[in-house]
């Protein structure tokens, strides 16, 4: 199974690379897609058909969590697969292109499977930093010069950061030595025996290594840029999957804190940092001029909510997951939409955006919908969420803590609602007020995410709630 | 003890011969025949025989300079220890006294060369004080980690207790050698750091300082140039003379290793421009970086007693 | 013997922040290479054939002599001017190199100290390594430069992994190399990119993008 997951991918998408053919290109994507959810399904109900090879198995493994984040991120890759035919015709883009494309998006795929699924905090590593080198080609996909220059910012701030984290895995390495073994299994059980000094100091390396790839202020600084500047599915790509897959690393990481019970220290660096991201988000957030970049900060913001939830402990955990799920789909949901805004308007500007809903009315009310998912209004789990994590913080005894975080995520609903309004009603600029239908592939994966959300939000399925509780429970 | 004395007084007369072989050097490098060893001795002579021309706008500093130059120079020499036979003059702390009596003669050249107004001489003047400043601070550094290692702190007996055997301290002696070296350009004013022969004032150092001076004064001055770089040299050679030799072979070894550093002196003049003006700072505070490692080594190391090299792999 | 490579592998480091070329830059890096090599040859035994032809592999060949070889052509290909253009002047950054230099002897001291079973020396001197390849990227204008820094931070980070005793599984250490390798191979081809798209090779042109 596991081998199936990280193997076929790879040789489609080299595959594709060489026979160049625009079928066989769909039959690759397609089929890693549906590869994907089967595995989903089949670890979910708990076939046991998937005895693998050995020596694989020592090295990955699906547990509670790493299915939960594999789940997230299989729906995200679907929907932005099915998006991406419209990208492709909406780009007029050629076979070759194609192909390169879709290779791409399949090995960033399967690096970020890598690192949901690593037992080994040296081989995690190995592939977040896979998932910038293989995600670097994408965001320069459209060959502009302003890519280009966001290119560079991701990967080199990126690999300076990543660097630090894997010094980070040699201090601690350094402080497990009586363990001798970087597998997280064997850190979790002897995690006691941890030098708790060379713990904190590793985990502080780790947790810059790693928060530079999550996005989080304040070394957020290539992430505005990546998001606004990759093709709108890449950018649903990166928001939706990335940022959670380097989250997990951490959170990985995190867990030994609590297992050798000094998880004071961690849980105020994601306090801290948490806060510090909503900050950063409400200042930039009344400012921004381009629509892409608000909702890549949006996505800050969000991490910054799993940050401070996750420093809540146990209370914070459940909300957590749902969060991240939640997050997840409704930003995919709107990078993809934003993805018809720029077809339909060729600009990143807000103030060339107006009139939406007169423009094309279904995307302007995917695009008001996806925005109410992301503040949080009722029916969308994003408000259970936040109401936990209220709730968490009323009940750890942190409770003045809520009006700072009340405020600020007031002042980033304000920014981002009274940008999405101003672009989605009024008349449209230059009277170009003929009503447009793009192709089905444009509305489709929005429509299919939304509607899963509110699933989770209105009616939480049973199996769905037990998949969140197992993966809450990893934190025990 | 005869033989102490007889050796001082042959290093007082070999500075020349030094200069001289820099010059062989060089020319031989160049394919030159070059002029002869002993040039700078006929140079000295014939600039003694001459007459001086001192200006007016100077005061007694500009005359009494080259004097206190060679007589401070000379004393420092009494200073340096020879291997076993140890310094003419020793006490506890003498290295101090050492490097101020250069301080002096550098600080009394320095006044000399601002008493004569002249712009080039003060571009000069400034020149060498920033130098100095980075030397001397690194020269403090190097005898405060040698007092450290040997916990004595006079010269004579510092270099009688260093000795070759162990592994720190041929990487210890490495470093300081290079910084010593550092400083011997420094004291000498030579290439990368300055160049003896350039004929352009503005990007002399030492040489402009001395531009007013003719006959006996030029001679001296010449004089304890020289000799400066060979009492560094010396320090070099104490450094690096093992002591379980007799003593003509170490006496034997010190005479080779002052050789050996003047031709590698002569072939790096051969080999290497001078650096740019605004370079040479970062040039010579590798001496103080390279004697500040020798310091860590020995304060974190070797007075802790850590080992090096932990076991494992 | 160890012990002399290692000062010198430090010493290297006060020569890039001297220098004031960008060919000085490669050619220390070359020079790293080679140490690491010697020193893994002087210092390491009992290790399996396979790592050990692993390790040669990565230091002298990789970070020995292809990478510089390849960053020497990118640089002369480009025809990028000599200077590496700091923004703190080089006599300050050795002052700052030497700051760095106590701070890493510190740092290998109470290693020594703390008795964690690290060797002291390569602790100090990857510290050092570390703190000052970040120190070069934040003082450096040039972009081919940031790349030329990342090189000696990983450099630091693979000493750091030699002062620790433990050793990495094989599959990991690939990885790590793979990552480099394809790393260094993606940074040149974007510099070349931004090389034809931009006028200057300054961080500074790269401005398009801010709030």
């Amino acid at each position: 199974m596991i081998t199936l997951v990280l193997f076929v991918p790879i040789i489609l998408g080299i595959f594709s690379l060489i026979i160049k053919k625009s079928y066989f290109n769909r039959i690759s994507l397609f089929g890693s897609v549906v590869l994907y959810i089967l595995v989903a399904i089949a670890v979910w109900s708990n076939f046991e058909w998937y005895i693998l090879p050995d020596w694989l198995m020592v090295y990955f493994q699906f547990d509670n969590i790493g299915l939960y984040f594999f789940s997230v991120m299989t729906i995200v890759f679907a929907s932005v697969s099915v998006y991406s035919l419209f990208y492709f015709e909406a780009h007029l883009l050629t076979a070759k292109q194609e192909s390169i494309y879709i290779a791409e998006i399949l090995f960033f795929i399967v690096a970020m499977t890598g690192v949901i699924l690593s037992t080994h905090l040296a081989l995690l590593w190995v592939f977040i930093e896979a998932t910038t080198l293989t995600s670097a080609l994408l965001i320069y996909f459209e060959k502009k010069k302003s890519s280009l220059e966001a290119t560079w910012k991701y990967v080199y701030i990126c690999s300076v950061g990543i660097a630090l984290a894997f010094v980070g895995i040699i201090l601690l390495s350094i402080g497990s030595r009586n363990i001798n073994s970087l597998f997280f299994n064997d850190l979790y059980k002897n995690a006691k025996e941890i030098n708790p000094f060379w713990l904190k100091i590793s985990f502080a390396f780790i947790f810059v290594g790693f928060g530079t790839k999550i996005g989080i202020a304040p070394i957020h600084a290539w992430l505005p840029d990546a998001h606004s500047e990759a093709p709108s599915p890449v950018s649903a790509l990166l928001s939706g999957a990335l940022l959670n897959s380097a989250l997990l690393g951490l959170l990985r990481i995190h867990e030994i804190f609590i297992k050798a019970n000094s998880e004071v220290f961690s849980n105020s660096l994601f306090l801290l940092t948490g806060f510090l991201s909503l900050v950063v988000t409400s200042v930039f957030m009344l400012r921004l001029k381009n629509y892409k970049r608000m909702l890549a900060y949006s996505s800050i913001e969000n991490m910054g909510i799993l940050f401070i939830g996750i420093s809540l402990g146990n209370l914070g955990f459940f909300a957590v997951m749902i969060h991240l799920f939640a997050h997840s789909l409704s930003k995919s949901s709107l990078f993809l939409t934003s993805g018809n805004i720029l077809h339909l308007n060729k600009s990143k500007k807000i103030e060339d955006v107006k009139g939406l809903l007169k423009r094309d009315p279904r995307t302007g009310w995917l695009w008001i919908v996806s925005m109410l998912a992301i503040i949080g209004l009722p029916p969308f789990p994003i408000f259970l969420s936040k109401f936990l994590i209220i709730r968490a913080f009323w009940l750890s005894g942190t409770g003045w803590l809520i009006i700072p975080f009340f405020l600020l995520l007031i002042i980033i609903t304000f920014g981002m609602s009274s940008a999405v309004f101003k672009m989605s009603f009024g008349e449209p600029l230059n009277g170009e007020s003929e009503n447009i239908k793009l192709n089905l592939a444009a509305y489709s994966p929005q429509i299919v995410l939304l509607l899963l959300l509110l699933v989770v939000g209105i009616d939480m399925p049973q199996q769905v709630l037990t998949l969140i509780n197992n993966a809450a429970s990893f934190f025990h | 003890m005869m033989l102490k004395y007889i050796i001082i007084a042959l290093v007082i007369i070999s500075p020349f011969f030094f200069t001289g072989l820099i010059n062989k050097v060089k020319a031989i490098w160049a394919g030159r025949k070059g002029s002869p060893v002993l040039q700078p001795y006929f140079d000295f002579v014939r600039l003694i025989q001459k007459g001086e021309v001192i200006s007016k706008t100077t005061s007694f500093i500009f005359q009494i300079s080259p004097s206190i130059n060679i007589a401070s120079s000379l004393f420092a020499l009494m200073l340096i220890p020879l291997p076993f036979l140890g310094s003419v003059i020793s006490f506890k702390g003498d290295f101090i006294l050492f490097s101020y009596t250069l301080a002096f003669s550098k600080f009394l050249m320095i006044l000399a060369a601002l008493d004569t107004g002249s712009s080039f001489e003060g571009i000069g003047a400034s020149r060498e004080v920033t130098y100095s400043t980075i030397v001397e601070t690194a020269f403090f550094i190097i005898m405060g980690s040698l007092a450290l290692l040997t916990n004595q702190i006079s010269f004579s007996s510092i270099f009688a207790l260093l000795n070759m055997s162990t592994g720190y301290t041929i990487l210890i002696k490495i470093l300081l050698v290079i910084s010593l070296f550092i400083m011997v350009l420094v004291e000498g004013s030579r290439i990368p750091i300055d160049d003896p022969n350039t004929h352009l004032e503005l990007t002399m150092i030492h040489e402009v300082m001395i531009l007013d001076y003719s006959g006996t004064d030029l001679a001296f001055i010449l004089y304890s140039t020289a000799l400066k770089m060979v009492i560094v040299s010396m320090l070099i050679a104490n450094l690096l003379v093992p002591l379980y030799l007799t003593v003509p072979i170490s006496l034997i070894l010190f005479a080779f290793i002052l050789i050996l550093i003047f031709m590698i002196i002569g072939l790096i003049e051969s080999l290497i421009a001078r650096l740019r003006i605004s370079h040479v700072p970062q040039f010579i505070f590798f001496m103080t970086a390279f004697s500040l490692i020798a310091f860590a080594i020995i304060a974190f190391f070797l007075r802790a007693g850590v080992q090096f090299s932990g076991k494992g792999l | 013997m160890s012990d002399i490579l290692i000062i010198l592998l430090g010493t290297t480091i006060l020569y890039i922040f001297a220098a004031s070329r960008i060919e000085a830059y490669v050619k220390a890096l070359a020079l790293q290479g080679t140490i690491l090599f010697l020193l893994i040859v002087v210092d390491i035994k009992d290790i399996s054939w396979i790592n050990f032809a692993f390790l040669i592999l990565e230091t002298l060949i990789i970070k020995g002599i292809i990478i510089p070889y390849f960053l020497l052509s990118v640089i002369r290909k480009n025809e990028i001017g000599r200077e590496v253009e700091p923004y703190i002047s080089q006599f300050y950054s050795v002052l700052i190199a030497s700051l760095i230099f106590m701070f890493g002897f510190v740092a290998a001291f109470w290693s020594a100290k703390t008795n964690a079973g690290i060797k002291p020396l390569y602790f100090g001197v990857s510290i050092i390594l570390i703190i000052a390849s970040l120190f070069l990227i934040i003082n450096r204008k040039r972009i081919i430069t940031h790349i030329l820094c990342y090189m000696i931070l990983e450099n630091g980070i693979f000493l750091l992994s030699l002062s620790v005793a433990n050793e990495m599984p094989i599959l990991v250490n690939v990885g790590v190399l793979l990552d480099l390798f394809v790393g260094i191979y993606l940074f040149v081809i974007f510099f070349n990119k931004i090389q034809e798209m931009y006028d200057g090779n300054h961080i500074d042109t790269l401005t398009e993008l801010k709030d």
